[in-house]
């Protein structure tokens, strides 16, 4: 077994500082999307259908930290009911107790996330905290928001 | 045949005599809300409610709702008997595009509503709105920012004493409307058509 020569050290030295090198200006990887902040940011009332209804307004504060991407419309996802131009990622309203109460199926922007709500039929006591899940469907991940006030 | 009727008969009206107290007895004499509570508690002392209209449902009428703590304790319509008493505690109510407390009771019924701030936001419609009720007494509390043209401080649209004292007025499209009645030391400015109190009481 012979010693490696000289040139050869070198040649192996100088390929791991081109891949140091490299590897510092590549881009950095996108950073994961964080949990979106909810903050209640107001109350209207409204009639339709015959009834009163308090809609109760959200915004997500972080909202552009989320790629663009994440809800660009995704036909190649299965629809929501009969809307085929549903965002890759759905936005839900849910109690403290993780009951269901609303939802968005169509964002298409992250700035969407600034204006979403939830409503309940004016006289009932709404639920006192609620949050939101950020479900992006192709990366099957879910994103949790805090709980959020629904009086102010 | 007629025995076993009647039998049958007495046990559903026993069943139903008894369930009927078992609902009543979920009301407490005194409920408390926090700003950090949950409608979905029992509103006591340790498991305190979110708002005025989650803690109305679990008080008994002639009972009291206390604060622990500051907080936006939300529009609630008042239907009995009731003292709301937060004085001291930041007490919010944002009425944007709502009133604020609307008092629908009784004849006989006596509302009390202290140390509240009343706030419109400027779209509110009205801060206190009195339909029916035997007496309502507003004290140490802040009713402002329903400023939209028709909106009103304090509104007493039927029967019913409604006595206003040690409270702040103002910054309203109208400061009073209807039949109210100071007990001293309010504030009643800034609002574009003050109105004005039907008669000052001597408060003893």
């Amino acid at each position: 077994m012979s010693a490696p020569r000289p040139l050869g050290l070198i040649r192996i030295a100088l390929a791991a500082l081109a891949s140091i090198v490299m590897l510092a200006v590549a881009a950095p990887a996108a950073a994961a999307p964080p949990n979106p902040v909810l903050v209640l940011t107001g109350i209207e009332h409204y009639s339709t259908g015959g009834k009163n209804w308090v809609r109760h307004r959200y915004d997500v504060v972080n909202k552009d930290q989320y790629p663009a991407e994440m809800f660009a419309m995704a036909p190649s996802l299965p629809p929501c009911g009969s809307n085929t131009r549903a965002s890759r990622s759905w936005v839900d309203f849910f109690d403290s107790n993780g009951k269901r109460l609303y939802g968005f199926c169509a964002l298409l922007d992250p700035q969407g996330l600034g204006n979403i709500w939830f409503a309940t039929e004016e006289g009932t006591v709404p639920p006192s905290h609620v949050y939101i899940e950020i479900t992006d469907r192709q990366a099957q991940v879910k994103y949790r928001s805090n709980l959020a006030d629904t009086t102010m | 045949m007629l025995r076993v009727r009647v039998l049958v008969f007495s046990m559903i009206v026993t069943v139903a005599a008894g369930s009927w107290p078992a609902v009543a007895s979920a009301q407490a004499a005194r409920t408390w809300v926090s700003g950090v509570g949950d409608d979905m508690n029992p509103c006591s002392r340790t498991a305190p409610c979110k708002t005025f209209a989650g803690a109305l449902s679990k008080t008994v009428a002639k009972g009291e709702i206390n604060c622990l703590d500051p907080g936006g304790f939300g529009a609630v319509t008042i239907t009995k008997s009731i003292a709301i008493l937060c004085d001291g505690m930041g007490a919010g109510v944002l009425a944007s595009g709502t009133n604020g407390i609307v008092v629908n009771a009784a004849d006989n019924d006596k509302v009390l509503l202290s140390g509240l701030d009343i706030y419109g936001a400027g779209s509110g419609l009205n801060g206190i709105r009195v339909v029916r009720a035997g007496s309502v007494v507003i004290h140490n509390s802040v009713i402002h920012g329903f400023s939209t043209p028709g909106s009103r401080g304090i509104s007493v649209e039927g029967p019913g004493s409604v006595t206003v004292s040690a409270s702040t007025i103002l910054h309203n499209a109208t400061g009073l409307a209807g039949r109210v009645v100071s007990a001293g030391d309010n504030l009643l400015a800034g609002n574009g058509d003050d109105g004005q109190f039907a008669a000052t009481r001597a408060r003893r």
